[in-house]
């Protein structure tokens, strides 16, 4: 068995073709050179180059970015505290079990009830502050919401597996407080928060349902944008709009999976 | 700074106890520590490490059961016993690593059982090592003096001296998972031993050594106290290493300390069964007193020491049971053979009633054959249990 | 006593009670935002699934469980099993999609666990990036596999199952395509690490002992790849039940499920109520299958 039974084989790489293909044709449209059909007809980057003088889609690309960077920003924050008040005091069990299940839950409910309750909640409270209005405020709020459970998740494995030792280790080499959590804590933490907010980001770029819920005319991102377009019908410009951000993609996951790799040792 | 005090402290009372031994240990700490007076005759000091009647509790589970200890300045000591025995945590109190529930530590005379760990003069080799893994080899030899501010041009002088000490020199600059088991176990011993703390402890050092470096590392550790002169504390659960470096052995169960003395005592005159059985193989040999001997199983048994009891145990090392041809005169057995089990160096027979014999001798054995054995009243160690 | 109230936590010397603060300050922020953001808002979803709409789309604050009646079919005209349909179809959807799913996650994790090591992180980063590629962008991109000019449409019509010059698309066949595609890195990643960590004597001892292939997968392997099993198929069948863009791109009006019926509630009909109703009985299936789940995997391997 420890070597690939021929169907084994085929079905692997059926799948990875089954996984790829779309994106690839994806990519393949993007640079073809008509606007209509899908019918080879020679090599072009116009649509990109189309891509850059479209106001409306450098607008959605800014609002990705702010609705990225700020939520990430907050949210790996709040995550990280939040990792380390869970995993570094003597909560009792009940405690834990309440820290844990609040902290999952973002994680099992599907994304559709976050956004349902927050449009309620926003709703309710626009009665109280015009800032509640849909848009790119509610929108942060909402994205760090999930974010920080993510963040904390990842962080938190990476101080259970840091273990007691190297920090009584510290300890017991004269290390005060602070000293210690310069040098040790926080060096030997980093990779888990930034692989945290990585994931915390990548997140964000990739979140369409909470977005659509909670967004305003003035706050369309790219997924919204993509989403708009193609059930108008798709374009060359689309394909090659997805295309970069599939590219984004495949290096920001590369970068975060060296990253973690190289410090897991 | 703290460790100035305690430096202080001990000189003061060093020159008030008048003592023959010189702790080489504190000696060299104080000279390279601070500006304490060179012409100063300082002398170990009789108190070393003392622990009084310490207890510890995790919930229910009593660890550490009012445990006292004391421990002379330089000494080898260790702390054997079965896992969660307790030989563990006592380290770990003594480290400042957990809190004793009651009772004292005293270093030196000195009461450290409040002190946090950064402000004892005690350091530790972990059992996992520890070692930083973002540092290099010099920078986690170097984390302790770092930590108090020790002057650039001495941390690198005393660093050196450190990694040359174990020899790995040209090694600094590696990084610890770059790095053998066996290299990893000597960065941590010159983590430790580079703060020169007064008392080392090391938390069952070899567990992740093959069996033939450990060995290795045993004789090179043993060598290495007899030229510091510090005092080490080893918590471990393999007999054969307590027995090969220790000065003084304490075995622990049940989170108390059984017997304690040098590896001598504790092996040829065990107080107890679990002992006895702990260190090493020992045939036990139940009996009820009759007069200055005991009768036993085999017959009556003449012993040397008195018995303290009217039904107990006496307790043979198998290799100090003799073997001959004819009856010998005291304490004699016949026994049959039941298996040879050769050894290389010698040959362990086993024989009916479930005892054992090791001898060296060349006499050829055989199964089934019936030989006399003798127990030497000498070597037969009355147990107190 | 003051050493009950001091105690040394990861080598530092503290009092119990500054301990308790310390930890308190780390975790409020991110705990308040979470009871804040995350806990109040589903309450209050609780609580206008049992409100009414008002004329203009506003919460009426006039409670009932009409919502809920008519979640299960009781309409202004009469019984219907529409909406009905739309939960049961999208949890046989997130079966089949999850089902299939695990089928195609055990040959690509043996292939790639016996790919060699340095090959091996290749195809795993292969198999991550549609992991995280945005869910809209792998939706849309199947309408170009599926468009009449390609050959999937093509042999269709040449089977005489499909019309000419009509995409393959919306159709359930289209949303199958997509649930699988979107959710397939789901099971694999965690059954992949399962697999990683296998031990395969227990597999050659089965071989030796001349099991079938099917006994040796049943008894030596399948027990050994439950705990990825298991976060594959949580981290796919509930969510799958949940979603709404494969639906709405690949299945149109014709195929919807929970997931459209809830975003229409909030968008073209707004109706609140109803849709916060529709939400709550997402979150019921949600928990009834974590519930099976776990006590089914609980049945097969009693430890």
């Amino acid at each position: 068995m420890k070597r690939s039974h021929p169907l084994v084989t085929l079905i692997a790489l059926g799948s990875m073709v089954f996984l790829y293909l779309p994106l690839i044709s994806v990519a393949i449209y993007s640079v073809n050179d008509t606007r209509y059909g899908l019918v080879w007809h020679g090599f072009t980057l116009n649509w990109y180059v189309k891509l850059f003088h479209n106001e409306i889609i450098l607008e959605a690309a800014r609002n990705t970015l702010i609705l990225a960077v700020s939520s990430t920003l907050v949210a790996t924050v709040l995550g990280t505290a939040l990792a380390f008040g869970m995993d570094r005091f003597p909560w009792s069990r009940r405690t834990n079990t309440f820290l844990d299940v609040v902290l999952h839950l973002p994680v099992v409910i599907p994304d559709i009830i976050l956004a349902a309750a927050l449009v309620v909640a926003f709703g309710l409270l626009r009665a109280v502050s015009s800032i509640f209005e849909p848009g790119i405020f509610i929108m942060i709020l909402g994205h760090i919401t999930f974010q920080i459970a993510f963040v904390a998740l990842v962080v938190r494995s990476r101080l259970t597996s840091l273990g007691r030792d190297i920090e009584e280790a510290g300890r017991d080499l004269y290390a005060s407080a602070f000293y210690q959590f310069r040098r040790v804590t926080l060096p030997l933490l980093m990779p888990g928060i930034i692989a945290g907010g990585m994931l915390a980001f990548t997140l964000s770029l990739d979140d369409f349902v909470i977005s659509f819920f909670t967004s305003g005319p003035d706050s369309v991102t790219l997924p919204l944008f993509i989403y708009a377009a193609v059930r108008r019908g798709v374009t060359p410009e689309i394909h090659a709009l997805s295309t970069l951000v599939v590219l984004a993609t495949i290096i920001l996951v590369v970068f975060a999976e060296r990253l973690t790799r190289s410090n897991k040792a | 700074m703290t460790i100035e005090a305690i430096k202080t402290g001990l000189s003061i009372r060093d020159i008030s106890k008048s003592s023959d031994e010189v702790n080489a240990s504190i000696d060299t700490s104080i000279e390279s520590q601070s500006g304490v007076d060179d012409n100063m005759t300082i002398e170990a000091t009789k108190t070393g490490l003392s622990i009084c009647e310490v207890s510890k509790s995790f919930g229910e589970v009593k660890a550490l059961i009012n445990t006292s200890l004391e421990i002379k300045p330089g000494e080898f000591f260790t702390l054997l016993g079965p896992s969660g025995c307790g030989k563990t945590t006592l380290m770990r109190i003594i480290a400042g690593l957990e809190l004793a529930d009651t009772g004292t530590v005293l270093l030196s005379g000195k009461d450290i059982s409040r002190l946090p760990a950064n402000k004892r003069h005690v350091n530790t080799v972990f059992q996992s090592y520890a070692l930083f893994p973002h540092l290099t080899v010099f920078e986690n030899v170097a984390f302790g003096l770092r930590s108090r501010k020790v002057h650039k041009d001495e941390i690198n002088q005393r660093v050196t001296e450190a990694l040359t000490m174990v020899d790995l020199t040209g090694m600094a600059d590696r990084l610890p998972q770059q790095m053998s088991g066996g290299q990893q176990q000597r960065v941590a011993l010159s983590r430790a031993l580079v703060n020169q703390p007064e008392v080392l402890l090391l938390d069952e050092p070899m567990s992740a050594l093959d069996a033939k470096l450990r060995t290795q590392v045993q004789v090179e550790l043993k060598r290495l106290h007899q030229r510091l002169g510090q005092t080490f504390i080893l918590v471990t659960h393999d007999q054969d290493e307590a027995l090969v470096v220790s000065d003084r052995i304490a075995v622990m169960n049940h989170g108390e300390i059984i017997q304690h003395g040098t590896p001598k005592e504790v092996y040829e005159r065990p107080t107890c069964r679990f002992v006895a059985e702990f260190l090493g193989a020992a045939n036990l040999i139940s009996g009820i007193r009759a007069g200055n001997g005991v009768e036993t199983e085999f017959g009556a048994l003449q012993v040397v020491k008195e018995i303290p009891w009217q039904k107990g145990t006496l307790a043979i090392r198998p290799e100090r049971v003799s073997i001959h041809d004819n009856q010998p005169e005291v304490n004699g057995v016949k026994a049959r053979i039941l298996d040879v089990i050769y050894l290389g160096s010698n040959v362990e027979l086993l024989l009916d009633r479930g005892f054992r014999v090791r001898t060296d001798t060349h006499r050829l054995f055989t199964q089934g054959e019936e030989i006399w054995l003798s127990f030497p009243p000498e070597r037969l160690v009355v147990l107190n249990d | 006593m003051i050493r009950n109230r001091l105690t040394v936590w990861y080598g530092e010397l503290v009092l119990r009670k500054q301990l308790a603060r310390r930890g308190s300050a780390f975790l409020s922020p991110g705990i308040l935002w979470l009871l804040a953001l995350l806990v109040l808002p589903g309450l209050v979803l609780v609580v206008v699934s049992f409100t009414e709409r008002g004329a203009y789309g506003q919460i009426e604050w006039l409670f009932s469980v009409d919502n809920y009646k008519r979640l299960i079919g009781f309409g202004m005209l009469g019984w219907s099993a529409d909406n009905l349909a739309i939960i049961w179809r999208s949890i046989w959807v997130a079966f089949v999609t999850t089902l299939i799913a695990i089928l195609l996650s055990y040959p690509i994790s043996f292939f790639i666990v016996n790919r060699p090591p340095r090959q091996r992180f290749l195809w795993l980063t292969v198999l991550i990036v549609p992991f995280w590629t945005n869910m809209v962008i792998r939706a849309y991109a199947w309408f170009l596999i599926l468009a009449p000019e390609m050959p999937l449409a093509k042999l269709a019509v040449y089977l005489g199952i499909h019309p000419a010059n009509t995409p393959l698309y919306p159709s359930s066949f289209a949303v199958y395509l997509g649930m699988v595609s979107m959710f397939l890195p789901f099971v694999t990643l965690p059954l992949y690490s399962s697999i990683e960590r296998m031990d395969w004597s227990l597999v050659e001892a089965a071989q030796d002992l001349y099991a079938s292939r099917v006994r040796v997968f049943m008894q030596a392997i399948f027990p050994q790849t439950k705990p990825g099993l298991t976060a594959g198929v949580i981290l796919t069948f509930v969510p799958a039940m949940g979603m709404f863009v494969v639906p709405d791109l690949l299945g149109g009006s014709k195929f919807m499920l929970v997931g459209n019926l809830i975003q229409q509630q909030f968008g073209s009909s707004r109706d609140w109520p109803f849709g916060a109703a529709i939400s709550m009985g997402l979150v019921v299936l949600t928990m009834i299958s974590l519930q099976i789940y776990r006590k089914k995997s609980k049945e097969i391997e009693p430890i």
